[in-house]
């Protein structure tokens, strides 16, 4: 893990392409950190299932992004190497926070996410939205990582220590006052509940993902999501699900305002970075009765939906890039007509929503069937039938969008499509380079959605064997 | 032996990724692609049912390979007597609704992707024989389907996608979730069909109440059962017309084959409680829909709800619980499929010629276009029950299941085929009869392939019409172990 920290640090202040070769090498070294020792900086960090789970699903994350964000036209480029380097930093923060294993690490690293996400949301200097955004983020960020940080304060108070070792052992000793646990649990609740953009921490979530520039936010509805939700399984499932036990009816109840406030405000969206903003909501409702299950299979569950929610929200966001790049629009009634434009672009983003909706035989499908499973397993009928009657209502936005693509005559352009190869002079990349990078992950993200529905075994196989680990 | 089914569901998707790799220009080459594809699969339907061994109730030409083994998915295809009829007709109406879009004029290599792929989902809904992969098929039709009716549909379309979409979804998660009920409720977990006939009989009856309206609210809106029809008669009347034919034809059969393989042996106490309200609601289709259908005046939209009172008989019959009702619903799924299918061929037709199907804009046809009034009149005649013709061995052995069973629904259904005929012989009289409106005298009569479209199923109608153990028999040694179920 250390090699990996010092295979990001190398890079720092080189451009994007430099910090793609840094995760690459990250991802070769990848498989030799399995082997690594259990535990680093005296059980600070320890080297478990989850963190080997959510290590390549950041790292691939981090560099879709990367792709994306070479691709995109509308980020400056004169402050390119700031942008990766924080890029890189985040993606840092959230490779230690998966394998923190003391709420003392786990607080620096959700802290060290925030301000670097804060910087990357607020980062087109000149854009008004953009600079909202980032002080929307870092006003509402910062008062629930306090939140958080007071509920801390108070379980340290109640063990007399930080390790989530010790707390364990404490606990199988029993004699710790659970109402007063449960107090302290569900303050610290709020920051993660933040992160993952859970009902009712969600209100940043719609502005900052519209203000910040696209690849900023298609990376806050992947990465710092799923740190999120590798906070919770560390912390609430594996921890204290025996001893709280609000965690079942509050985390359900979470879960059902979250997919629904997410998806019925979706309905009415009119800009796609705006409805998608609610939609990953939506999602993060859908993970989250997942957890709230709690069982293996919910856990199982939850991890394979973050991994396919990756995959089909960054297939989402990069057609919105491409889109943006030739259009300078983000309006869903500008994509009317993209599939006489464009017609590879208005299927793969077709097939990314339709995945997010969960529609057979694409990826998104078997994720939700799976999660829908260890709900049913566990009899929480209803929060199934949650998630199912909430999957229609947000085929419906997600219909408008694929109909507008469709079914809608173009519209005579408002912005001609820009002439590139004018701003293109300060990027060391050509222009068929550059188109190349986006269309890479497309092209990903569309194998993998069509994939993954009909053969999901290699990913299961995968995370069944890290969770027998341990 | 050679994986006959498999052919079948997978076929339209390779001649659908052939086709999307021709050159969008050449679409003489893509039509026959999709003509060639669709003809490939009769072909192996027609092998299918000379091989089929009409005397078994077990399921023939069985494939079963490990899927998800994870969740205890299988690949698991067959047919018995109660699905072959229908994969026929699939595979006819699909062979000749592919026929019937020549007229069919943009984006052709788009329709006729989506076009297989709506092919693939139908068959393997109905040879598949475990419930995951009988939800992945039934899923998959809607997707070509939105696009089909979304994109070469008529002024509404729009709005039809989206509603017959939303429609059909909502019912169908809340299946997906019946089916995890039931996939957890037996041990070993399992979605093997089989398995669950067997096991879901110890249920205890709440449970099994539920999961039966679970999967009701499914195969209901697909039917479709009133008051679950309304989104039918908007995408019968945007749907293109070999769309439409495929709907009627097929789509609507999916619902019923559902109560077939999965409702009613699954759940057959919760059947025996629920018997007399499903019957309500099916006498309430067959009266209901044929008094919409007399008001109409756009004739889509007519033969759209006299299809909402034709499913009511198949209800009936299966309401009924016997197996005289039972061999009458699924006959009559079989003939309604051919009759109605036969019907919108023929307002495509005449809406090819005149682009309105308002009823009243027609009169005096029968001199104009001689063959067109025949074939027009003995689909008619065929769908309002005229003895010697299909449709009536269908809807008569339904009524005659439920007539011991419920007397009084039975004798009310009746008014609905009274109804029936007025509306049929109405609509006949505007467009064939009467002096020639001015605005038809240029119309030529069908053509070669219009006839060719319409004549097998013409042919069909009569031999069941005559010789109904034509079908009867494929069904019968099904029809009895399904009776032993019960």
């Amino acid at each position: 893990m250390v090699l990996m920290a010092g295979a990001f640090g190398r890079y720092k202040s080189l451009a994007g392409e430099l910090s793609l070769a840094g995760l690459i090498l990250a991802a070769f070294v990848l498989p030799a950190s399995f082997n690594a020792g259990p535990a680093a900086f005296s059980g600070m960090l320890v080297n478990d299932g989850l963190a080997m789970i959510f290590r390549p699903i950041l790292i691939l994350a981090a560099g879709m992004i990367i792709l994306l964000s070479l691709g995109d036209k509308n980020l400056p480029a004169e402050d390119g190497p700031e942008y990766y380097f924080f890029l890189l930093v985040a993606t840092v923060s959230m490779l230690l926070a998966v394998a923190a294993n003391n709420l003392m690490m786990i607080y620096i690293a959700l802290e060290s996410i925030s301000i670097v996400s804060y910087i990357m949301a607020g980062f087109l200097k000149r854009d008004v939205f953009s600079s909202e955004a980032g002080v929307k983020y870092f006003l509402f960020g910062a008062l629930s990582t306090g939140i958080t940080l007071y509920g801390i304060s108070l379980i340290y108070g109640l063990f007399g220590t930080l390790d989530l070792n010790l707390i364990r052992e404490i606990l199988a000793a029993g004699e710790v006052n659970h109402l007063a646990l449960s107090v302290a649990l569900v303050l610290a609740l709020v920051g993660f509940a933040f992160k993952c953009s859970l009902v009712p921490f969600h209100m940043w979530t719609p502005d900052v993902y519209q203000g910040a520039p696209t690849p900023v936010a298609a990376f806050f509805s992947v990465a710092p999501k799923a740190v999120g939700f590798a906070f919770f399984l560390r912390v609430f499932v594996e921890n204290f699900q025996g001893v709280f036990s609000y965690w079942t009816p509050l985390a359900g109840f979470m879960a059902l305002l979250t997919m629904t406030i997410g998806n019925i405000a979706a309905l009415k969206q009119e800009n796609v970075k705006r409805l998608l903003a609610y939609s990953t909501i939506a999602q993060a409702g859908y993970i989250f009765v997942g957890l709230a299950v709690g069982t293996p299979e919910g856990i199982k569950a939850t991890l394979y939906y973050i991994f396919i929610y990756t995959l089909m929200n960054l297939g989402a966001f990069g057609c919105v890039i491409a889109v943006a790049n030739t259009i300078k629009s983000d309006r869903i009634e500008d994509y009317a007509g993209l599939y006489k434009r464009e017609p590879l672009l208005a299927i793969v983003l077709t097939v990314s929503l339709l995945s997010l909706a969960g529609i057979p035989p694409l990826a998104g499908f078997l994720a939700k069937f799976f999660i829908l499973a260890s709900a049913v397993e566990a009899k929480y009928v209803l929060l199934a039938v949650a998630v199912v009657l909430n999957s229609v209502i947000a085929l419906y936005y997600y219909a408008k969008i694929i109909k507008v693509m469709f079914l809608d005559e173009p519209k005579p352009l408002m912005v001609a499509p820009t002439d590139f190869s004018k701003n293109d002079g300060s990027q060391c990349w050509p222009l068929a380079c550059r188109t190349v990078a986006v269309q890479l992950v497309l092209m990903g993200t569309l194998i993998a959605n069509l994939f993954l529905g009909l053969w999901p075994h290699p990913i299961i196989g995968w995370l069944t064997n890290l969770l027998h680990l341990g | 032996m050679f994986p006959i089914l498999s052919s079948l569901i997978f076929l339209p998707v390779a001649g659908a990724v052939s086709i999307l790799f021709l050159p969008k220009e050449n679409k003489r080459l893509i039509r026959s692609v999709a003509l060639m594809v669709t003809g490939l699969v009769l072909a192996l339907t027609i092998v299918l049912l000379s091989q089929f061994n009409c005397t078994s109730s077990q399921l023939q030409f069985v494939e079963n390979v490990a899927w998800i083994p994870h969740f205890n998915i299988w690949y698991f295809v067959g047919v018995d007597g109660l699905s072959v009829g229908l994969v026929f007709l699939t595979a006819l109406l699909g062979f000749i609704a592919c026929v019937a879009s020549q007229g069919i004029e943009h984006n052709q290599k788009e329709y006729y992707v989506l076009y297989l792929l709506l092919m693939t989902g139908m068959m393997g809904t109905f040879v598949a024989l475990d419930l995951f992969l009988f939800y992945v098929f039934w899923e998959i039709v809607l997707i070509p389907m939105y696009f089909l009716i979304g994109l070469w549909g008529g002024p509404r379309r729009e709005y039809a996608a989206i509603k017959f979409f939303l429609y059909t979804l909502a019912g169908s998660v809340v299946m997906l979730v019946g089916i995890l009920a039931v996939y957890f409720n037996t041990s070993p977990h399992t979605f093997n069909m089989l398995a669950i006939q067997k096991a879901a009989a110890f249920f205890d009856v709440r449970l099994q109440v539920i999961l039966f309206l679970a999967f009701y609210l499914a195969f209901a809106i697909k039917v479709p059962i009133f008051p679950f029809h309304t989104w039918l008669p908007d995408a019968h009347v945007e749907a293109p017309m070999p769309i439409s034919v495929l709907l009627a034809g097929v789509l609507l059969k999916m619902g019923g084959y559902g109560f077939f393989r999965i409702c009613f042996p699954f759940f057959k106490e919760a059947a025996h409680y629920l018997a007399y309200p499903l019957a309500v609601l099916a006498v309430i289709n067959i009266v209901y829909g044929a008094c919409v259908a007399m008001a109409q005046t756009d004739f889509k939209k007519m033969v759209a709800y006299s299809s909402v009172s034709h499913m009511g008989f198949v209800m009936l019959g299966l309401a009924s619980m016997n197996i005289t009702g039972f061999n009458g619903a699924l006959l009559e799924m079989f003939n309604h499929g051919i009759i109605t299918g036969g019907l919108f061929l023929l307002v495509g037709v005449i809406y090819d010629r005149a682009h309105t199907r308002d009823l009243n804009q027609f009169g005096g046809l029968s001199g104009q276009m001689p063959v067109y009034a025949f074939f027009l009149t003995m689909c008619s005649l065929a769908s309002l029950g005229l003895p010697g013709l299909s449709g009536f061995v269908g809807e008569f052995l339904s009524l005659i299941g439920a007539f011991p069973v419920f007397k009084v629904l039975t004798a009310i259904s009746t008014v609905g085929l009274v109804v029936t005929v007025g509306y049929f012989l109405y609509s006949l009289e505007r467009v064939l009869l009467g002096g020639l409106n001015p605005s038809c005298a240029k119309y030529a009569d069908m053509n070669g392939r219009e006839i060719l479209t319409i004549a097998p199923l013409m042919a069909l109608t009569f031999i069941v019409g005559v010789y109904p153990t034509a079908v009867l028999k494929f069904q019968e040694a099904a029809i009895h172990a399904f009776i032993h179920l019960l």
